[in-house]
């Protein structure tokens, strides 16, 4: 029996809508599946709506859902409609009186978009005409009684409403009590009041008909968020010195090495500016630095950028992309600084690019942008978005058993020349201290010494370019992963979070179809001769990737992502079904 | 050992009569005095007439972007304490484009010492206003009679947590040279306004214009009179204002071991 689930829970930000989550994510965990769990949510500290999205038996996200726990009236509101029949939603008796136009956190969108197809009734008038199996948990109730049980006052164990719904979910969809408890447990510093609530919660569902979940092969597993994910790969790649500003969805990585420090260096600066000068000069200075940011702060590092690739020093950005342009929407997803970050920086600022597909290839990714960021002394932009930020998934434990040797550095201090020409056009590296040297912004000589000299400057521009040719030739087999049929009738062309959803699409696909993920995306690869077929782009954004495609090969049809959502399987598959339509344009709107 | 070389044979850039040949030959003479290794010197500039005063002494030099020495340095301090780092901008580089990165040294203390070459016009881009021209003045290269108050950069150093605060002159070589041994020798963040005269584009703050105003500070001042020197108008006191000793950024860190498989225990899923 092939367990494959995917459902939410839902609640108010500050709700507990977090650990119910994480509790879901790690329940299942334990059983020993694959799963993941997407958090989506407001940006805001408390009242908004948040929730998580969970699979189960997959690592991608996909719609309709099983299985609905809400903990409020909103949480229904916003997502019964991406119900299956006979899926189980389980909510508060109470939210059942409720109207959407009575939730004043709600978006007076959603109010209205509800209000054309169902009227401005209470939820169980809508639900009525609908086939799903209704749990309804008399919360009140139920607190009172966990109340009573645990001799605490209603006020202080009202909170375990998440653990109540969620227990009582997860029990409904077939996870076993002892799980449960255990997930509980992991999940609380004390976790007595929260274990009592559970107990509460299943004795209530006990009659209902369940699903059942086994057991399956368990593994060495660990499970982490995105954020979690690229912050310990850095920590194993002995990174020395990281400097950060603030900013969704990036913090969490920052905050996680800095919690975890050691003897790494870590400084919040005052803007993102400062945050990559500063880990230029702790660069320049021999250290393995890195930063870490989202398009706004990218935006203001583009100068640093520069500076970077004209002074030849390595650095490694991690960009977290988030929904824009501007502040856009600071706390949704998107792939929207692609062109951004192959271009960013003035001048012929030659970078690279590499984008990981999910928490696994982000961690590998990790030590791979510092290699390349050294070998070459130039910056390497590891591009990642919201999605996989904070996304909780399973990663095998092994996956993070490596370690990046420190720099190391040897030479001539004597008459040291920073910019030495060499055939590779990459020179000898000496960090400040070992030697005296000029590391400079305006273009240079050998020595690092300003010139205006036309030769000089065609010569450095030439090492420059001579620099990136190398990269391209070290980066040629790992610049894109074929997955899916090698003869197809259509190639699907993706980079970045995307991943996970085309990779189980092609396999559900009634079109044989492959998918060319693109790793390494500046310098950007020819994948002319692997194209079969139709292409399909599919992307996060207005057609950024489509739009560099066409130096390669033709496009044939692009699917947009545009509302700041992950992309779903079954939209992957809708859209290689319309490519295959002839439609050129496809544009994927599910989510919530 | 043999007395270390300073010089370098760049060919210098500045106009005949620039403030900046005097800041260079105090800095040289400061670096000497103290025999700093030109292999621990840093110096690290904006952009600027200032600021190529990375080309003309020996170090390991950085020469960063408009603004931007102040990052780059502390990324480099922090990194390596045993480097000697200086940062070199103008008045425009340092309290106009740079002024955010400025504060926010002063309130880390980072153990820098920054030198202003303040000259009250953007030199290179050919005589605007920078932020210490006083208010209204026209200077030839203005379309018109400068708009912004002027900033005080003493005072701002002193806001912004500055523990050594000093105001010298270009030409007077022996005294700079002095004051910047001293900022040298301070632990902490340190800032000397420099005044220079701009012999191209500020015809106002000329050398005979300083050298009527300029009067020396006899001694280390309290807080109260610090500020209020800071504030004089009329004649321009010169000197060290304020010196404070205070845990530098390095030293509020705490740095420790960590055991990376107890960090991943955590995330372990437990069955």
């Amino acid at each position: 029996m092939k367990v494959d689930l995917s459902f939410v829970i839902g609640g108010f930000q500050g709700g507990g809508v977090e650990s119910a989550g994480q509790i879901a994510v790690r329940a299942f965990a334990m059983k020993g599946y694959d799963v993941l769990g997407s958090r989506e949510y407001h940006s805001n500290i408390i009242g908004a709506h948040s929730y998580y999205h969970i699979r189960v038996g997959g690592k991608a996200l996909q719609m309709p859902l099983d299985a609905l726990i809400a903990l409020d009236a909103e949480s229904v509101f916003t997502h019964f409609q991406n119900m299956k029949d006979n899926g189980i939603l389980i909510c508060d008796l109470s939210s059942l009186e409720k109207k959407a136009s009575q939730i004043p956190s709600m978006s007076k969108a959603l109010k209205k978009r509800i209000e054309l197809s169902y009227g401005d009734f209470p939820l169980n008038q809508i639900l009525e005409k609908l086939e799903f199996r209704l749990i309804a948990l008399p919360m009140a109730e139920l607190l009172k009684s966990l109340s009573k049980s645990v001799e605490k006052p209603l006020s202080s164990v009202s909170r375990a409403l998440n653990v109540i719904g969620t227990s009582a979910g997860l029990y409904l969809l077939g996870v076993d009590e002892f799980t449960i408890r255990k997930a509980i447990e992991k999940q609380f510093r004390d976790s007595d009041v929260n274990l009592r609530a559970m107990e509460i919660a299943i004795e209530e569902v006990k009659g209902e008909k369940r699903g059942e979940i086994p057991s399956v092969e368990k593994k060495e597993n660990l499970i982490v968020s995105g954020n979690e994910a690229v912050a310990i790969a850095k920590l194993r790649s002995q990174i020395e010195f990281l400097s950060f500003y603030p900013i969704t969805p990036a913090t969490d990585e920052a905050l996680f090495i800095e919690e975890n420090r050691g003897r790494v260096i870590t400084v919040q600066a005052e803007d993102e500016i400062s945050a990559l000068g500063m880990a230029l000069g702790a660069s320049i200075a021999g250290l393995r630095a890195t930063v870490s940011t989202s398009g706004p702060g990218f935006s203001l590092m583009n100068e640093m950028i520069s500076f970077a690739v004209q002074a030849e020093i390595p650095i490694v950005i991690t960009l977290w992309m988030r929904a824009s342009p501007s502040t856009g929407i600071a706390t949704r997803t998107g792939q929207q600084d692609l062109l951004h970050a192959i271009f960013s920086g003035h001048g012929d600022a030659f970078k690279i690019v590499i984008a990981s597909g999910d928490h696994e290839e982000a961690i590998e990714d990790v030590s791979l942008s510092f290699k390349l960021a050294e070998d070459f002394q130039m910056p390497v932009i590891h591009l990642l978005d919201k999605y996989i930020a904070s996304s909780l998934t399973t990663v095998a434990r092994d996956k993070f058993e490596f370690s990046l040797p420190k720099r190391e550095f040897k030479g001539d201090s004597e008459s040291y020349q920073r910019y030495r020409l060499t055939e590779d056009g990459v020179s000898p590296f000496l960090p400040l201290g070992m030697s005296t040297m000029i590391v400079s912004s305006l273009e240079h000589d050998e020595y690092g010494f300003a010139t205006e000299d036309p030769e000089i400057r065609e010569k450095m521009m030439l090492k420059r370019m001579r620099k990136f040719k190398k990269v391209a030739e070290r980066v040629s087999k790992l610049s894109y992963s074929v997955h899916g049929f090698k003869d197809a009738d259509v190639t699907i062309v993706s980079f970045g979070s995307t991943k996970n959803a085309i990779v189980e699409a092609i396999e559900r696909s009634e079109h044989a179809a492959k998918f060319l993920q693109l790793r390494v995306l500046s310098p950007f690869p020819d994948i002319s001769k692997e194209i079969r077929g139709k292409v399909l782009c599919v992307e996060s954004n207005a057609g950024q990737l489509s739009l560099l495609l066409k130096s390669c090969c033709k496009v044939d049809a692009v699917a947009r992502k545009l509302n700041a959502r992950p992309i779903y399987v079954d939209e992957v598959l809708m859209a290689i079904d319309d490519a295959m339509n002839g439609k050129e344009e496809v544009i994927l709107s599910e989510g919530a | 050992m043999k007395e270390p070389e300073y010089k370098t044979d760049a060919w210098i850039q500045w106009c005949p009569g620039c403030g900046n040949y005097g800041i260079l030959k105090a800095l040289r003479d400061a670096v000497s005095e103290l025999k700093i290794d030109p292999k621990k010197l840093v110096i690290v500039g904006g952009i600027g007439c200032s600021s190529r005063i990375v080309y003309y002494i020996r170090g390991g030099n950085v020469h960063t972007l408009h603004g931007r020495a102040i990052p780059v340095a502390s990324g480099i301090k922090l990194s390596n304490p045993e480097l000697t780092v200086i940062v070199a901008g103008g008045d425009g580089d340092i309290l106009g484009i740079g002024m955010g990165h400025f504060v926010a040294l002063g309130r880390r203390n980072i153990d820098i010492k920054v030198f202003i070459h303040d000259n009250s016009v953007y030199g290179l881009t050919k005589g605007q206003a920078g932020p210490t021209l006083p208010l209204g003045v026209k200077l030839r290269a203005m379309n018109y009679e400068n708009a912004h108050d002027a900033v005080n950069p003493l005072l701002l150093a002193f806001a912004s947590g500055y523990t050594f605060i000093a105001r010298a002159y270009a030409y007077h070589v022996k005294e700079l040279k002095n004051i910047m041994v001293e900022a040298i020798r301070h632990r902490g963040s340190a800032v000397v306004d420099i005044l220079q005269p701009c012999v191209t584009y500020n015809e106002l703050m000329t050398r005979d214009w300083f050298e009527r105003r300029v009067y020396y500070l006899e001694s280390i001042l309290g807080e109260e009179v610090a500020i209020q020197k800071m504030i004089e108008r009329g004649r321009i006191p010169l000197g060290i204002f304020f010196k404070a000793e205070r845990a530098t950024f390095e030293e509020r860190i705490e740095r420790f071991d960590v055991d990376l498989e107890k960090v991943l225990e955590k995330k372990a899923v437990l069955y």
